[in-house]
């Protein structure tokens, strides 16, 4: 009886000192499609913040995308995956990601301490932290299964078309403050299951919902005019958004905000990952 | 069966800590027992156009106890964004757009708004207060508001009444006065007008908020008025009662405001021009300066932090 005491406790102990065989701190997965100009930027600028690891679903791309991943893939930063499910609504779509996010989230679970789900026009900023790996490690703690970060929600800033050598991230700076939706950041072994806004967690566990303060995610919606009229107005009227309803979310959030800047910090250091030259 | 029999080694490693792990777990279940929030108390607001009188009102509420603003622009076009921006990178404001989509009627946003930022902050902030950039929120016979809500921990939210104050012949508040200072007359204390009442809820007890009055609760949580009586749910109480808690509503502001901006506002939602002109004058009723006291510390709060 008492040996076998001995032994819970040994496992018990052992469980809290959190001893594991993760290879990642964070990794991130996303979903895309036709996304090829945009991609580059966005893998480099969140390895810049910590991520070591993607899950790329690619959801029938027409573009080079391949082109673009092929020195990630090959490094083995990057696992891609076919995705090639299509949907006639916004609620159809919704289940393709779920689906998407359930296969990541397998293949996390056994691999990855953190995991961000979010899209190629999301950008994970902290506040003050210039990575996310040290951000996060205050809340790895019993309990905590995610983090969730609002929205910032960017506009086209009036753009037409963002310059060849300039970042997307610097190119669009006029946004409407914070949003009430989220995008999380969880802990794959204390999670369930995740829909696009939130995540279901263990018993036990649940999120912290984190203060734009504390942490923002740039939503670049309408990329810029070329690529809102090109392409995300045509996207969306497959799912019956009116075009003035994309026109208006496209251009209503474009005012100078205390939330503009946060990334501009990030601008120099990623310029230079592009192999884009710095004044 | 083999029969088992407790040692007295085993009863000290399992029991006591099984006994514990239980105590802990009752906690929970129970619920609303825990004290971990991150703010004792929170304000929810939507503004439109409000950037002049943004910085007192935020700065009169963190005097009386008020830690965090979770604040919802609504298509304002004025400089807002300066205004806030110390408070937002202090991590004080959090400020949200709304909505994003085309224009609807004042009234229908309010209840969306309060429901989303409810589901917001439920574990965030054990009172939230639903009030108007308009509206005052103080305790009267304390300072510290946070330190008078505790006597009314055990209900879902306490409804608090406000006096509804005119422009008291003030053209246009001096920048280098306080509005709360200027603006001292007030409807009758208790026309009916001041029966209306404003929520400070426990966000975790509240299902939605119904409008921008009161809040749909769990059960078995509801309101009550400040003498801990529960009232009807309906925009107005049954009598004006303003002895423990208070919300001075300065509706009209001052006179530039009155007539450059409040009067197209409510054109637009639907009030006759007659209504609100008569609106304004039974609002120029009788003098109040109980919010007075507070005055010299708000002076300093906010003519120092320029």
């Amino acid at each position: 009886m008492l040996k076998q005491i001995t032994y819970s406790i040994f496992l018990f102990v052992l469980y809290c000192s959190g001893v594991s065989a993760e290879t990642y701190d964070l990794a991130a997965t996303m979903i895309f499609r036709d996304e090829a100009p945009y991609l580059k930027e966005w893998i480099e600028y969140h390895k810049l913040l910590g991520v070591q690891h993607f899950y790329l679903y690619n959801n029938l791309s027409e573009d080079n995308y391949l082109e673009v991943l092929d020195p990630y893939i090959r490094s083995g930063e990057v696992d891609l995956v076919q995705w090639p499910y299509d949907s006639k609504s916004n609620e159809k779509w919704d289940i393709i990601q779920r689906k998407a996010y359930d296969h990541s989230l397998k293949r996390a679970k056994k691999s990855t301490r953190w995991l961000a789900i979010i899209d190629s026009d999301e950008f994970l900023v902290p506040a003050k932290e210039n990575n996310l790996v040290d951000f996060l490690k205050s809340y790895e703690k019993k309990g905590v299964g995610g983090v969730r970060g609002y929205w910032v929600f960017f506009g086209t800033s009036f753009v037409e078309k963002i310059p060849e050598e300039q970042l997307l991230v610097e190119t669009l700076i006029l946004n409407g403050a914070g949003h009430h939706l989220s995008k999380s950041i969880v802990r794959p072994r204390f999670v369930t299951n995740c829909l696009v806004h939130k995540c279901n967690y263990v018993k036990g566990y649940h999120h912290i919902q984190l203060l734009l303060s504390e942490m923002q995610i740039n939503h670049y919606w309408s990329r810029d005019e070329y690529y809102l009229y090109n392409y995300k107005i045509p996207r969306r009227k497959k799912w019956n958004t009116s075009d003035e309803t994309c026109i208006l979310w496209g251009t209503r959030h474009n005012s100078h905000t205390p939330y503009s800047e946060t990334i501009l910090r990030f601008v120099e250091p990623l310029r230079s990952l592009m192999g884009l030259p710095n004044e | 069966m083999k029969k088992v029999t407790i040692g007295k080694g085993v009863h000290f490693y399992v029991f006591y800590p099984l006994l514990f792990l239980l105590f802990c777990s009752s906690q929970q279940i129970c619920g609303n027992e825990k004290n971990n929030y991150r703010y004792q108390l929170s304000v929810c607001s939507i503004f439109r156009d409000e950037a002049r009188f943004l910085k007192e009102w935020i700065e009169f509420h963190r005097m009386v106890g008020v830690e965090h603003f979770y604040l919802y622009n609504h298509m304002s076009e004025d400089d807002y964004n300066q205004i806030l921006q110390p408070y937002i990178e202090e991590g004080i404001v959090e400020l949200f757009d709304w909505p994003t989509g085309p224009d609807v009627l004042v009234r229908n946003i309010q209840a969306a708004v309060y429901t989303n930022c409810v589901n917001v902050c439920r574990n965030e902030t054990k009172w939230l207060a639903v009030i108007d950039v308009d509206e005052f929120l103080y305790a009267v016979n304390q300072d510290d508001l946070v330190q008078e809500l505790k006597t009314y921990q055990e209900f879902g939210g306490v409804c608090v009444n406000w006096q509804e104050f005119g422009t008291s012949g003030v053209k246009r508040i001096p920048d280098d006065r306080l509005l709360i200072e200027m603006l001292l007359m007030k409807a009758d204390y208790d026309h009916w007008r001041n029966q209306e009442y404003k929520s400070v809820v426990r966000p975790d007890r509240v299902k939605s908020f119904e409008n921008a009055h009161f809040a749909n609760y769990r059960l078995p949580y509801f309101h009550v008025n400040e003498q801990k009586e529960r009232i009807k749910a309906f925009w107005l109480s049954p009598y004006v009662t303003v002895e423990k808690l208070r919300i001075n509503h300065y509706w009209s502001r001052d006179e530039d405001f009155f007539y450059n901006t409040k009067i197209a506002r409510r054109l637009k939602v639907g009030d006759g021009i007659d209504g609100i002109l008569e609106r304004n004058e039974m609002l120029n009723h009788e003098p109040d300066d109980v919010i007075l006291r507070f005055v010299p510390e708000l002076t300093r709060r906010f003519f120092s932090s320029e």
